[in-house]
């Protein structure tokens, strides 16, 4: 036994020195991964400030969520929804669910306040579409994140604007009923009663 | 506890011949009322089946839009085992109904096949109902149309907090692990010779440009001297090797490569035979020992 400890104890004297040097390395290669992790979080958040300051940024698809949706919103802010749009759905590949819904919820306020504005100049036609998109991009917020609560009034919103709308009519969802046995239709042509 | 409450539902049975297989259908359900648009309902129905019957795959609900105003987001099927064995499904439904006032809503039911060999059974999930309630007021007033609406999200920077954290630690780690590397070693500033004479002598060694000049090789053969010397803590002389040894056993691996450096030396420093001593040992081989002995140290420390 006492030899046995002896032996152990020679093995880690000669291990300690080796030992050390792997320690220096796991914990040096630990602190330059860390780095480039906080030089790459910090370039981020330049971008996103310059971006909220209203400065445009060049932004790659490869930049992370945040740094997209941050220029997601500042094109919802200077009136270019389409490009927003096509960048929404780029975030949809990548980031994850809590920033594709905000900017989906983003962009929905977008077309919201171009529906308004539609609205009070008269053009009841050319809102419908928009206030349809954007209702069905808030019921995707809800689907990705169902805590944004600002996405439910919103919806509710949007909603009840599209039930003020006579001829709108929605079927989503909806089937129309078969009825059990009948195959065909009725054809035109077919005598009918008695004769 | 609603969630906890059991319901005991009705079997709807195709043919009389499934009747006894199906044994039992319960439903573990939440509270039926105080929902609003956007709320997740999770459904559990458990269906207790005789064994030999497995569920037929294609009756199971298929996630997505249910009606305009319901999603089913998620089904999922556990087999609890048993006799008769049980099945859970589990089913997420979000309701999107946006309600001017309280309302009540149901989510339709459906059959689940269970099927053994050419046998079927089925088993009847009833509807389920539950009120939806208004999340603003019927008539709210605002100047402005856009004030109805909740203001954007402005996107907020990354928190760096995690990855500072991070990197201070692990340099701290760093610099701890330097410390106790140099130290090891006995890197300036922890340069102990006295502690350390071969560590001393192997990086002397190390640093001597090799000329070849026999010069160079005495110095050399001196500096390892006087390592020993250090490392004895007195005088070591080729006769006093073996009491050197006893008192370091550390060292006795080289022990060879010890009587050779002695030999060598005797032939340098008494015979002036430098080439003899330089056969015996070589420059190179005299680099190595040391090293070697400077790795016995740390080791032995």
């Amino acid at each position: 036994m006492r030899k046995f400890r002896t032996r152990l104890a020679e093995i880690a004297r000669r291990a300690r020195s080796p030992l050390l040097v792997g320690l220096l390395a796991a914990s040096l290669a630990g602190a330059a991964c860390a780095a480039a992790k906080y030089v790459a979080a910090s370039a981020d958040n330049r971008k996103i400030a310059a971006l909220r300051e209203g400065r445009d940024v060049p932004v790659s698809l490869n930049d992370s969520g945040d740094v997209l949706f941050a220029r997601i919103q500042f094109l919802l802010t200077h009136d270019s929804i389409d490009e927003a749009q096509a960048l929404v759905n780029a975030l949809d590949q990548k980031a994850g669910a809590p920033v594709q819904a905000r900017a989906r919820y983003d962009l929905a306020n977008a077309r919201m306040r171009l529906g308004f504005d539609l609205i009070e100049r008269g053009k009841i036609e050319k809102a419908e579409p928009l206030v349809n998109l954007a209702r069905s991009d808030y019921r995707q917020a809800l689907s990705l994140d169902p805590g944004l609560w600002d996405a439910r009034y919103n919806l509710d919103v949007a909603m009840r604007l599209i039930r003020d709308f006579p001829g709108f009519d929605e079927t989503r969802g909806e089937e129309i009923p078969a009825k059990p046995g009948e195959f065909w239709t009725d054809l035109p042509g077919k005598p009918r009663g008695l004769p | 506890m609603w969630r906890m409450a059991f319901i005991w539902l009705c079997l709807a049975v195709s043919c009389p011949l499934a009747e006894a297989q199906i044994v039992s259908v319960q439903r573990e359900e939440p509270r039926p009322f105080g929902y609003f648009v956007g709320d997740l309902i999770t459904l559990e129905v458990f269906v207790a089946v005789d064994s030999g019957y497995l569920i037929d795959p294609a009756s199971l609900p298929k996630a997505g839009p249910v009606a305009y105003w319901l999603d089913l987001r998620s089904v999922s099927v556990d087999d609890l085992g048993g006799n008769p064995r049980q099945w859970r499904l589990r089913l997420a439904y979000q309701n999107f109904y946006v309600a001017l006032d309280v309302r009540r809503m149901t989510i339709p039911g459906f059959d689940l096949i269970f099927k053994s060999g050419e046998n079927s059974a089925k088993a009847s999930v009833a509807p389920w109902s539950f009120s939806v309630s208004p999340l603003r007021e019927i008539l709210p007033t605002a100047n402005d149309p856009v004030d109805f609406l909740r203001a954007d999200i402005a996107p907020a920077p990354v928190s760096l907090g995690a990855s500072r954290r991070a990197l201070l630690i692990l340099s701290s780690v760093s610099a701890l692990m330097l410390g106790l590397v140099a130290f090891d070693r006995s890197w300036p500033p922890f340069r102990r010779p006295q502690a350390r004479p071969f560590a001393l002598a192997a990086r002397r060694l190390g640093r001597m440009r090799r000329d070849g000049s026999t010069d160079q090789f005495r110095a050399a053969l001196r500096t390892m001297h006087q390592s020993i010397d250090v490392a004895a803590g007195r005088r070591v002389l080729a006769e006093d090797l073996e009491s050197f040894l006893a008192e370091h056993p550390d060292y006795r691996a080289e022990a060879e490569s010890f009587t050779r450096f002695y030999r060598a030396s005797h032939r340098i420093f008494f015979a002036s035979d430098e080439t003899g001593a330089e056969r015996l040992l070589p420059p190179t081989e005299l680099v190595s020992f040391s090293q070697r002995l400077a790795k016995l140290e740390r080791a032995a420390a």
